[in-house]
């Protein structure tokens, strides 16, 4: 017999197509699991909150005196709006990356992203 | 399989040289029309060249195989690719190459289109694992899910052509 694999679709070809499938999925589903979304890290001088990076939300602070409103969207954290002087928070934008901060200095409100992984920055400057 | 015979030998190196030149047109066609527009896959591509490649294991032998894809990667890079992109290829065209050798060999119940789906699967595991090699960034592997359903449609697509061929050349004839 010079070749055995068949030009006519066989029951092998079915199982193939089906275990490659079930490999995509079980993959998926094993990816999704692990995925750690992250924390925000808001320290003030009251205390430290938490909450988490992958559940949209928008939280208010109150610290010396100012207001601040902490939004987190799409995985990712930023100060929509604080009553401070410079708005140097509010500019800042959003940070999504492990290690990144946002600091409101009248406030002296520092807001930081931690993640179990490693970041995938090669470096974070300060 | 008579290989001793050197007209034997001249007309396959001739066909294997066709089948080269099929590939690359293949590989051509892929690098002008990007599919980028309509699958949001970085570096997917159908494979198509896959298609030479099994027609030369399918007329010939896996050594054909080898002979033409890995000619194919090498000249391919040299046309339309980098550095980057030839290591890449290679390793999944050795990956590949690896798994189309082993179900030559072993010839499980399954025609060319099962061979063409895990010559894909292999192919775009091998690249992704020098991927995620190459750039140390192991996320890069929770892409497998969709290169693999990626390769599930582009190894059927492929593998369809090889058995309509090898249906209609029969057993003994010879591209060359």
């Amino acid at each position: 017999m010079e070749r055995g694999i068949s030009n006519r679709p066989r029951a092998g070809d079915a199982a193939v197509l089906g275990a490659l499938l079930a490999a995509a999925l079980i993959l998926f589903l094993l990816a999704l699991r692990g995925t750690d979304g992250g924390t925000v890290c808001i320290r003030t001088p009251d205390g430290t909150e938490r909450v988490p990076l992958d559940r949209d939300g928008t939280y208010t602070v109150v610290s010396l005196g100012h207001t601040l409103t902490v939004a987190v969207e799409d995985g990712a954290v930023r100060v929509a709006a604080s009553d401070c002087e410079n708005q140097i928070c509010v500019k800042s934008g959003a940070i999504r990356r492990a290690g990144q901060s946002i600091v409101c200095a009248p406030a002296q409100l520092v807001i930081t992203v931690e993640r179990e992984e490693e970041t995938d920055a090669d470096w974070i400057l300060p | 399989m008579r290989i001793g015979s050197s007209p034997d030998r001249t007309k396959r190196l001739a066909a294997d040289a066709a089948l080269l030149g099929a590939a690359l047109m293949l590989s051509w066609l892929e690098a002008v029309v990007p599919l980028g527009g309509w699958i949001p896959l970085p570096g997917a591509k159908l494979g198509l060249a896959n298609f030479a490649v099994l027609l030369a294991a399918e007329r010939y032998s896996a050594a054909d195989a080898a002979a033409v894809s890995f000619a194919r990667v090498a000249v391919a890079a040299l046309l339309f690719g980098s550095v980057t992109s030839f290591a890449f290829s290679l390793s999944g065209a050795i990956l590949a190459w690896a798994a189309l050798a082993l179900l030559c060999r072993f010839r499980p119940p399954m025609s060319w289109i099962g061979v063409s789906l895990l010559c894909a699967a292999a192919h775009n595991m091998g690249q992704l694992l020098c991927a995620a090699l190459w750039l140390h960034e192991a996320a890069l592997l929770s892409y497998a899910p969709a290169l693999l359903l990626f390769a599930a449609a582009s190894g059927t697509l492929t593998g369809i052509p090889v058995n309509l061929i090898s249906a209609r050349l029969g057993r003994r004839e010879r591209i060359a």
